[in-house]
């Protein structure tokens, strides 16, 4: 047992019969672990300020310290324009080297040269409503504790995460959250704000540690990126192709619905007396984003449809307006003149269902991971005077094959009742 | 007692030149030597003769470089019989062969403002009926457009914009045309940009068409610049021919030499824009509903296979994505 998990134990055992129990647990937490979690800057060449700020902790006695890759990502994108640095809670700073990272689950191996102790990890599952203390530098105030409850991790999810009932704050990610033993837990990743906040599980960071302890560090951190991002993908659409589907109705057509269990799913009819035509959607998404810089996320999919009925209009006032909300799509996810291409398409008149659509296949490609796309099909039926429904998909990080297996397997899955 | 009076007129200039002739034949060309003598460089230096006859005028036309010019025929070794009042053309010049008693209409009020309400109420009527087809086009085009309830005075809102540009397209043409030949033919250019912008709204119909039974986004592109370009061209040549003096085919090479010129400069440009960073997806958008088809659609499998062509695109060269 560590010298700090012995001393936050028997200050556990000494305070069972006080009322001030988790209080004095907080602040012993606090000034035992407080000098193994370090300030990581990323900081601007150019000006020598600081350009982005998180927190992180030290993993093992050689001063390798773990943090959210998102803390680091600026810096792994462009090296040439930023140092990274941590700063210690006794103001001492020295620089940082990136040994690892694990894009997918948003964490990041840092080396630098504190000689603090480890924080250990925790070896016994929590309970739903255990304490859990989160420990960061928010807002860059300093460094700080938050007290607050475990809440298991979360079901409908692509990436697993540990629901954290207390507020976490940008500056804090990266920091660690530990039970009352002290032992790591999870590190605070994001926030949904009103004390709903997310953890990456520490076994996740385990996974990465064993991983950098047989591999070294990493040289080639893009390339690092790319094959996790084309493994996680696989993945996911493997998982998606072997499954079946669930299917909603709309108007006079049957559609994929959630494909899988962390898709969430809503729909609206239009109740506007002005509009001439009537219109109800439905529109279903992935919950879960990766994170790989500022303006750039990937590993998502979408999907909407928009039913129209002409009702009063004319034929043609008709046919205008669905043209022109055919041409409405936009990718749904965030991506700069620096990390994608444009989008190159593929029109045609295509036979489904014994109905003719109009269809629309488009992709660009990453410009630093270039064996993936974000795919875009945008689809219409024409050829009914009265009605017509828009179906528009987006998939984020996908290779070519899993985009083609899945573009088959989501148009063999529309079904027109004539 | 003159016999004979030839009147002259150049295209490039106002007015004409009459010449009365007192005598039974006449021979007109450059040369000083003849009773008329007309500087056109296109003129033979005795380019024709001509004789009082019994039944009217009768021209003789030698064998001349550029001939008499009459019905868009040129005549060269030849007789020609006229009427009184009767022309040819020899170049730019325009001959018109009078007899003495070749009628004159009586003559006009000083301040005829009967006949000058009567004239502005002409070409008004027509250049009103110009605008309320135009009005009509646009307003239907409007009304296709909404989805919502439609309002004549939104129809009519909607068709100001482009009545407006119309005019003034049409104003610029008739201001070149004054300054070349004195005279405005506002409702002619007017009418000629008025049925351009008819034909380049509905040319839509004609892609739409096509879009659906050509599978090929490279032909379907070059339909729509040739059909485009087509109407540019005919609306241009329609117009050169009352504005410029030049021939027909000269007429016909500029507005050709505009058209695809501009349509090469728009084709350049939106492939310049190719390289620039977008992140929405472009795609041929035509949804018409198709009244007639020659082509079946194509299979899902058939499309799948064609799509793999949109993962193989080069990405925008490095130095374009930078600012």
């Amino acid at each position: 047992m560590t010298p700090i998990r012995l001393a936050v134990s028997l200050n556990l055992l000494l305070c069972l019969f006080s009322p001030r129990v988790l209080a004095v647990s907080a602040e012993y937490l606090y000034r035992h672990m407080q000098q193994s979690i370090y300030q990581i800057q990323v900081v601007d060449l150019a000006s020598d300020k600081k350009s982005s700020i998180g927190s992180g902790f030290q993993v093992d006695q050689h001063g390798l310290i773990a943090t959210n890759y998102h803390v680091v990502s600026e810096f792994i994108q462009q090296p040439d324009k930023y140092r990274l640095e941590y700063v210690a809670s006794d103001d001492s700073r020295g620089p940082l080297k990136i040994m690892d990272v694990d894009v997918v689950h948003d964490l990041a191996l840092v080396q630098g040269n504190p000689q603090a102790m480890p924080v250990s990890f925790a070896s016994r599952r929590l309970a739903k409503g255990a304490h859990i203390y989160s420990i960061g530098n928010p807002q860059d105030l300093g460094m700080s504790i938050v007290e607050g409850t475990f809440n298991g991790h979360l079901e409908r999810s692509l990436y697993q995460k540990i629901l954290f009932s207390g507020s976490l704050n940008p500056g804090m990610s990266g920091g660690p959250a530990l039970n009352e033993q002290g032992e790591l837990v999870g590190i605070n990743v994001s926030t949904a704000g009103n004390e709903l906040s997310f953890l990456v599980p520490a076994g996740f960071l385990q996974q990465l540690m064993a991983h950098y302890a047989s591999q070294g560090p990493q040289q080639d951190l893009i390339k690092r990126i790319e094959q996790q991002l084309l493994e996680n993908q696989d993945r996911v659409i493997d998982g998606l192709l072997k499954t079946s589907w669930k299917t909603l109705t709309l108007g006079d057509v049957t559609l994929p619905a959630e494909m899988a269990d962390y898709f969430k799913c809503w729909g609206q009819t239009d109740n506007d007396r002005k509009r001439q035509y009537q219109h109800s959607y439905s529109a279903c998404a992935s919950p879960d984003e990766i994170f790989i810089s500022h303006s750039f996320n990937t590993g998502e999919i979408d999907f909407r449809y928009d039913w129209y009925e002409k009702d009063k209009l004319t034929t043609t006032q008709f046919y205008n307006l669905y043209q022109q909300k055919f041409s409405a799509t936009y990718p749904t996810n965030r991506a700069g003149r620096d990390d994608v291409g444009n989008y190159s398409c593929n029109t045609d008149f295509v036979s489904i269902s014994d109905n003719d659509w109009k269809v629309a296949v488009c992709a660009r490609s990453y410009k630093k991971f270039p064996r993936l796309y974000d795919v875009a099909l945008t689809m219409a039926m024409v050829g009914d005077n009265d009605r017509g429904i828009n179906v528009q998909l987006n998939i984020s990080g996908i290779s070519e094959q899993r985009a083609q297996q899945m573009l088959k397997k989501y148009m063999d899955s529309i079904q027109w009742h004539n | 007692m003159a016999q004979l009076i030839v009147e002259v007129r150049n295209q490039h200039q106002q007015g004409s030149r009459y010449y009365s002739i007192d005598v039974a034949s006449c021979s007109i060309g450059r040369a000083f030597d003849n009773d008329i003598i007309i500087n056109e460089p296109h003129m033979d230096p005795h380019h024709l003769q001509v004789q009082v006859t019994e039944q009217g005028v009768q021209l003789a036309i030698g064998d001349s470089v550029n001939g008499v010019w009459k019905d868009r025929q040129q005549l060269k070794h030849t007789q020609l019989e006229l009427a009184s009042g009767e022309a040819v053309h020899v170049g730019h010049v325009q001959l018109f062969f009078y007899l003495p008693d070749h009628p004159v209409a009586p003559a006009r009020l000083l301040h005829d403002t009967a006949r000058g309400m009567r004239e502005g109420a002409r070409i008004m009527s027509q250049i009103v009926a110009v605008l309320v087809f135009l009005v009509i086009v646009q307003a239907y085009a409007s009304f296709n457009e909404s989805s919502n309830e439609v309002h004549w005075y939104k129809l009519i809102a909607d068709t100001l914009p482009v009545i407006t540009g119309v005019t003034l397209w049409a104003g610029i043409w008739a201001i070149v045309s004054y300054m070349v030949h004195r005279k405005l033919n506002f409702t002619y250019l007017l009418a000629v940009t008025v049925a351009f912008y008819t034909m380049d709204s509905y040319s839509d119909i004609v892609i739409s068409y096509a879009s659906y039974n050509i599978h090929s986004q490279l032909l379907g592109d070059i339909l729509r610049y040739l059909v485009g370009g087509g109407i540019l061209a005919f609306m241009l040549f329609a117009i050169f021919s009352r504005v410029l003096t030049v021939s027909r085919k000269s007429k016909l090479l500029v507005a050709n030499i505009l058209t695809w010129s501009f349509i090469g400069i728009l084709v350049f440009l939106i492939h310049a824009n190719e390289l620039e960073f977008r992140n929405k997806p472009e795609y041929s958008e035509e949804l018409k509903p198709p009244a007639w088809k020659w082509n079946s659609s194509i299979s899902k499998d058939q499309f799948l296979r064609d799509a793999k062509v949109v993962f193989n695109q080069p990405l925008i060269p490095e130095e374009e994505s930078h600012d």
